[in-house]
């Protein structure tokens, strides 16, 4: 009757050895989670290098929307310069 | 050896992005390939007892196309147990048979007959699979060395080499020179043939629709042997794009800026297999230093010297989950996206701890452990990818890549803002940083590229100007380069402006006005506040960050109809810029459509990576099944740098 209640004891202490074993086991594997912690910081900062990237352009287009309006702005002046030249002349002949 | 001829795994992976998604399945096609060459090393009625080997011979050149079909494996099935390249010719003791794997180039037929001639007290067999088949000048050089007794000659066509999912490449490296330039329409009969292959196995095409007088000449060829299909019930592929390379060469020679073509761009990409990084590695030693007082001995590290080592990194798009969902974006998202996926990985690494420390018993501890390969293995992945992007940051963040970025984009932005008198200073400019790159003894082909895209955009005006530019690149990069200059006004990308018959394939401000080219981006440059994460992934259509290139919009435009579809009138005029022919034609099918027929498109000349991005970002932007289920064929992978030196 004791022997049988004994190796049902012997098994289930085996059993839970096993079971911690394995437990701190993985508990180790799982501290490998620095290198993650490390690509995370990696990537942070390469979001702000890649930002760069993507500002230029849209400094061209500003840029050169700039320039087109600054023309534009130009023509506008020469050609109501060369109206005032004509225009004033003929309201001084007949004031 | 091995190393170029590793295993390729074909099994597709599922992402949850593309879940939903029909994924064309190239695996058939793969088995065709391999059949195909194998009933050919079968003719040669080698015999498979173990005391006969067989050597294959293979051209370097396509050693890589090779292994993306075949395993080492599968050659041993054959008898084949010995691979080697040209440069390595010799015999072992149990060789009997000698298969010479190439493409015909007369260098090679000299070695091929060298290395007979001198073989020949050994009772050898040999034979020759030339791709796609013997030309004639090779036939009357092995005829002239009298050698057409011991060689037994057969044709394989590689056709198309899956390179993805949805890409087959023909890896022809000098069809653009010789096709387009020279004029040579020989190997426009292997694509053809090519398609016919590809619709015996998937099912007809329903349209075929072109551009380019080159697609017109394959759209011929599909026509008369269309009889050699058999009638299939239900056809995956139902309308067949085929456009000409000299439609639209600005994609190609501007900088490409997605993840995947950056990485072909700065690092290239070999066979869509591997890349190699070159890493400056400092050797510290201990040194010991001895200072004139007597005080104890010291040691200090030192750099000693700097070594170079070559990395091989895998970069495969098949099993690769992180790199099918990023290579297709603009590089400016792409450590966004690392970021991302570091922190999912980091909480799936979190609840695992969580979980651990919670576990009772041990099919709960099985269950876990089950876990945990799949999480190392994306953490391997993001290392891999966090290595390359902090590579690719080094080369975009310097200010000569910016600046060439801004001048790219200044050339095209003035195309559809024709402002008077503005086109004259942008030249200017251009040429001002075509000039300072000359004298800094940048990278030729960088400089070329620009001429070339100024050439083909704004134009230059002054023949002095031209003329100065061309005197002083060649006092810079020496005389010999005289005839690259040459080659390239033959084809048509260097010229004045006042030759018309140079600059054929110039285009037009029209053009770019017609198709909404440079995409206006007023509402998200007007905003003062910061850009939120999500909202940059979104811009799917920013692969060359706001221009957009021609063909993507051609097929946009002709796939948009479903009823009209490519009979649009209004796109027809619109194409009229360009002064090459268009056609439509329709076939006699009996074959079924349904709403997941796919759609191929052929860039005859080649294609860039970044250009296949633009037309999957248009995938991803209508959806499943309204026509922009895309398959890509091209007779090569290129960017800037590889067409400029092929011509």
């Amino acid at each position: 009757m004791s022997e049988p209640v004994n190796k049902v004891k012997q098994t289930q202490q085996q059993v839970d050895d096993v079971t911690n074993t394995m437990h701190i086991a993985v508990g180790k594997m799982l501290d490998n989670q620095q290198k993650v912690s490390e690509l995370t910081d990696k990537s942070e900062n390469m979001k702000q290098g890649a930002q760069q990237f993507k500002k230029k352009t849209n400094e061209i287009k500003r840029l050169m929307w700039c320039r087109n309006i600054k023309l534009t702005l130009i023509i506008i002046a020469v050609v109501v310069l060369l109206l005032v030249v004509i225009i004033v002349p003929i309201v001084l002949k007949f004031t | 050896m091995n190393k170029n001829n590793k295993s390729f795994n074909n099994e597709e992976s599922v992402s949850p992005e593309l879940t939903g998604s029909v994924m064309f399945d190239s695996t058939d096609w793969i088995k065709l390939k391999t059949l195909q060459l194998f009933s050919i090393i079968d003719s040669f009625k080698i015999s498979l007892f173990l005391d006969e080997q067989v050597t294959l011979v293979i051209d370097r050149q396509i050693s890589g196309p090779f292994s993306l079909i075949f395993t080492l494996q599968q050659l041993n099935e054959r008898g084949i147990h010995n691979l080697t390249y040209f440069e390595d010719l010799k015999v072992t003791d149990k060789t009997k048979s000698i298969i010479f794997l190439c493409r015909p180039r007369l260098e090679l037929i000299q070695k091929i007959s060298q290395f007979i001639q001198q073989q020949k007290q050994n009772s050898l067999k040999y034979h020759l699979i030339a791709i796609p088949n013997l030309d004639a000048s090779s036939n009357y050089l092995l005829e002239s060395e009298g050698l057409l007794d011991y060689l037994k000659i057969e044709s394989y066509d590689f056709g198309f080499i899956p390179y993805d999912n949805d890409l087959f490449s023909m890896e022809i490296g000098d069809f653009y020179s010789r096709c387009f330039v020279e004029n040579d329409n020989y190997q426009l009969n292997s694509i053809g043939k090519s398609f016919i292959k590809l619709q015996q196995l998937y099912g007809p095409f329903k349209t075929i629709v072109g551009k380019g007088s080159k697609s017109l000449i394959i759209s011929e060829h599909i026509q008369q042997l269309q009889t050699l299909i058999p009638p299939i019930e239900q056809s995956k592929l139902k309308t067949l794009i085929l456009i000409d390379r000299t439609v639209d060469l600005i994609p190609l020679l501007c900088t490409q800026q997605t993840y995947q073509g950056l990485i072909d761009e700065e690092i290239k990409i070999s066979n869509s297999q591997s890349i190699i990084i070159e890493k400056d590695i400092e050797i510290r030693e201990q040194v010991l230093v001895s200072p004139p007082t007597q005080e104890p001995k010291k040691f200090e590290e030192r750099v000693v010297r700097i070594e170079k080592e070559k990395k091989k990194l895998p970069l495969s798009p098949f099993s690769d989950l992180f790199y099918q969902q990023v290579k297709d974006l603009s590089f400016s998202s792409v450590p966004t996206m690392l970021y991302l996926n570091a922190q999912s990985i980091s909480n799936g690494m979190n609840e695992l701890k969580k979980s651990n420390s919670q576990l009772l018993s041990l099919p709960e501890i099985k269950k876990l452990l089950s876990k945990i390969p799949d999480v190392n293995k994306k953490q391997q992945l993001l290392e891999l990818h966090t290595e390359i992007v902090q590579e690719l940051l080094k080369r975009v963040n310097s200010d000569d890549f910016h600046q060439k970025i801004s001048i790219e984009f200044e050339m095209l932005f003035q195309m559809s803002n024709n402002f008077i008198g503005s086109n004259g200073n942008t030249a200017s400019s251009v040429l001002d940083f075509i000039e300072n790159l000359i004298i800094r003894k940048k990278p030729m082909y960088q400089v070329l590229r620009l001429l070339s895209i100024c050439c083909l955009t704004v134009g230059i005006k002054d023949q002095k100007q031209y003329e100065n530019i061309l005197k002083s690149f060649i006092h810079v990069y020496g005389i010999q380069e005289m005839t690259t200059l040459m080659r390239l006004e033959k084809a048509g990308l260097l010229g004045n402006n006042n030759n018309n018959n140079n600059l054929k394939f110039k285009l037009s401000s029209q053009l770019f006005k017609n198709f909404n080219l440079i995409i206006d981006n007023n509402e998200n440059s007007s905003s003062s506040g910061k850009e939120n994460d999500n909202d940059k992934l979104k811009e799917y259509d920013q692969v060359y960050q706001g221009y957009i290139p021609l063909i993507t919009r051609i097929i946009e435009e002709g796939q948009k109809n479903k009823q009209q579809g490519w009979f649009n009138k209004s796109l027809e005029s619109k194409l009229n810029c360009i002064d090459q022919p268009f056609f439509i034609k329709e076939l006699q099918t009996t074959s079924n459509y349904d709403i997941n027929s796919f759609t191929m498109v052929m860039f005859v000349g080649g294609v860039s990576f970044a250009e296949i991005s633009s037309l999957r970002t248009l995938k991803k932007k209508y959806g499943r099944g309204s026509g922009y289920d895309f398959i890509f064929g091209t007779t090569s992978l290129i960017n800037g740098d590889n067409f400029l030196k092929n011509l």
